[in-house]
């Protein structure tokens, strides 16, 4: 009778438990398909005609001619290249500049002991500037040197604007790295620049990738500078979608299939790296 | 050749702090050299000077009678290991011990002769292609001398090397680092807190306090005949007793507090009479007293350590109710219970007595 009683409250407990873990995933499926659900609408209307796109069903005949459109246009490669321009060389220049940075705040020899802290400050407080409050300086300044509508003048912008992301998520990273390592490697007769590429680089390995891939899908996705400073030839995706919208904006499978392509390859890579990224990322906000 | 001179060497932080005072000591070609103190007393700080990791503030470093002052660590021609090994963690034990030399760009065949003769020597010859991460503290610390041993290096600096690891494997590598030192006919700077490890490894022994140096010779001479009474203090375990007296001329034979000066020691300590001294007396300076004539402390037993072959006894005074300590062989002492009354002899010949005032000895040699 007892063991009887027993196992009934093992199993209505067990029930319990099945019945709230059963709750919890119906809100959080809830909640993810809510936020994932314009992607997928946006994703499923490419593969719609026109006329099936102005209504917004879900079920229908897919069809591979609105991709195929998008993807032969001639002024979409164009828009694409110069985004993997600015990605590319963006985030290399981004890296090559913000990793010596980092090392040099973290294991520089300055006059003042507060003086990479200083730096370090400014370097972050640029991150939280919003970019509408250096566009009209930058504007001013790009048009006198006629530096708007080419592609290296949005990259000296991309690369400035970048590097303090650089800067932040390194040196949390170099920080961790035992100052000992750096004088045996002094010993051993590196110089600092030796240090810093055979030593600090390498162990700081995770947190270079991630913040060079946060750099990446940052660039691939900015919109405000790149459609405040280039014009037609120069643009990169984003303004595109932008005038496309603008121009065809009542072609909604058009623009959507377009918009696909261009968030394409930051969820791909975000969901390839997202181990490297997560890591890289806490780690600058719990040791930074 | 590799000669080592510290001349004058002080260390000024830009916080103000004087860290090292005007230090001067010469370590001789082949020469093991033990920097000893309690921590925060410039020990570190002298050999970092040395290894051209901190600024010298004044003074002059030679090594071979080259001014070294201004020179890059790299360009010293020395080899550090330090306290917490310091190890590449990216490269196996293979690339940790080569690196320098890869950076110096020595042929890779001597590389890898030096590498593994190394290797052959620490015996960590099975580990090489294992990163510092699968080794254990003592195998790290065999390759961070492996990695010093490659470089053949001028001098050798170790930083508090053994702190690390645990008691036994700490004599095991005590014993390890003195036998490569005789086989690689070294020089030697070695820093540490341990005065057991300094005794036992040095050829000579540096100690230090609050940036000073305190006294340098070799370790027994040091033992037995300290410079003041930090240097009596620190070197030594069980430490030294110290018992302060008054200093008296009783009909012609000194006697410090109850104890008749040997008439060695008397010459010495003449001019002292009347004055606050303080007496130091060893552990194993003390004696059983076969007869009334010859006891010269008495006390009650609070406290034994037995260590076999002998035992610490841990003595209140009865007259001054000081505590102090005493080494006596267990068999003799055996008698000695807990609360028992002990009336002690004192070895005369070998007692230190200082200055109550300044710390300094009064008898040096």
């Amino acid at each position: 009778m007892a063991k009887n009683s027993i196992d009934e409250v093992r199993q209505s407990a067990a029930l319990r438990r099945l019945f709230r873990s059963f709750l919890l995933a119906v809100l959080v499926y809830g909640v993810a398909v809510l936020y994932f659900f314009p992607i997928l609408y946006m994703f499923l209307s490419g593969f719609k005609t026109e006329a099936q796109a102005v209504n917004p069903h879900i079920f229908f005949k897919p069809t591979f001619s609105t991709y195929q459109k998008v993807l032969g246009d001639p002024t979409m490669h164009q828009y694409l290249k110069n985004s993997l321009f600015q990605v590319c060389f963006g985030t290399i220049l981004c890296l090559a500049l913000g990793i010596p940075a980092a090392f040099a705040i973290v294991f520089g020899r300055f006059n003042k002991k507060e003086t990479p802290g200083k730096f370090y400050v400014w370097f972050i407080t640029t991150i939280l500037l919003p970019p509408v409050a250096v566009l009209i300086p930058l504007f001013t300044w790009y048009q006198k040197f006629n530096l708007i509508n080419t592609p290296w003048g949005l990259l000296a912008v991309y690369v400035g604007t970048h590097i303090p992301i650089v800067v932040w998520m390194v040196h949390s990273f170099f920080s961790d790295i035992p100052k000992e390592i750096f004088e045996a490697a002094e010993i051993d007769g590196c110089t600092k620049f030796q240090q810093m590429l055979r030593i600090a680089v390498p162990l700081a390995r995770t947190g270079i990738i991630s913040a060079g891939l946060l750099v990446a899908v940052f660039i691939w996705n900015e919109f405000f500078l790149g459609f405040n400073l280039t014009g037609n030839p120069t643009a990169t995706l984003p303004v595109y979608m932008a005038r496309f919208r603008e121009q065809q904006g009542q072609f909604v499978a058009q623009l959507s299939a377009a918009s696909t392509i261009s968030v394409l390859p930051a969820v791909i890579f975000g969901w390839l790296t997202q181990k490297a990224l997560v890591k890289g990322l806490v780690a600058g906000a719990v040791k930074g | 050749m590799s000669k080592v001179e510290l001349k004058n060497i002080s260390k000024v932080f830009p916080d103000g702090v004087r860290a090292v005072d005007n230090v001067t000591i010469t370590i001789e070609n082949e020469e093991f050299v033990v920097l000893v103190g309690p921590s925060g007393c410039g020990k570190s700080t002298t050999l970092r000077m040395v290894a051209g990791l901190e600024d010298i503030s004044s003074g002059e470093l030679l090594i071979d009678g080259e001014l070294m002052n201004y020179r890059e660590p790299r360009d010293r021609n020395i080899a550090m290991v330090f306290q917490n090994y310091a190890l590449y963690p990216h490269m196996t034990v293979y690339e940790n011990m080569a690196f320098g030399l890869k950076i110096k760009k020595i042929p890779m065949e001597e590389i890898d002769r030096r590498v593994k003769e190394a290797a052959r020597i620490l015996d960590i010859e099975q580990y090489l292609e294992r990163r510092p991460k699968a080794l254990s503290g003592g195998q790290r610390q065999r390759v961070a001398v492996g990695r010093a041993i490659v470089r053949q290096p001028k001098v050798f600096l170790f930083d508090e090397p053994l702190s690390n690891l645990d008691a036994k494997l700490r004599v095991q590598m005590r014993a390890e680092i003195i036998a490569l030192h005789k086989r690689l006919a070294a020089t030697i700077v070695y820093v540490t807190h341990d005065q057991v490890e300094a005794m036992t490894m040095g050829d000579k022994i540096v100690v230090m306090k609050d940036g000073l140096v305190q006294q340098i010779g070799a370790p027994l001479h040091v033992y037995h005949n300290p410079a003041n009474r930090f240097v009596a203090g620190f070197i030594g375990s069980p430490p030294i007793n110290f018992i302060k007296c008054r200093l008296e001329d009783r009909g012609g034979s000194l006697y410090a507090g109850n104890i008749r000066v040997a008439d060695g020691h008397a010459g010495a300590l003449r001019t002292a009479v009347g004055r606050e001294i303080e007496v130091g007396i060893r552990p194993e300076d003390f004696t059983i007293a076969i007869d009334g004539d010859s006891g010269e402390m008495s006390g009650t037993v609070a406290m034994i350590e037995p260590l076999g072959g002998e035992n610490n006894l841990h003595i209140d005074a009865d007259d001054t109710g000081i505590r102090f300590i005493a080494s006596l062989g267990a068999d003799e002492s055996g008698f000695l219970h807990l609360g028992r009354k002990a009336r002690l002899g004192i070895k005369k010949n070998h007692l230190k007595y200082f200055d109550a005032e300044t710390g300094r000895a009064f008898l040096t040699e």
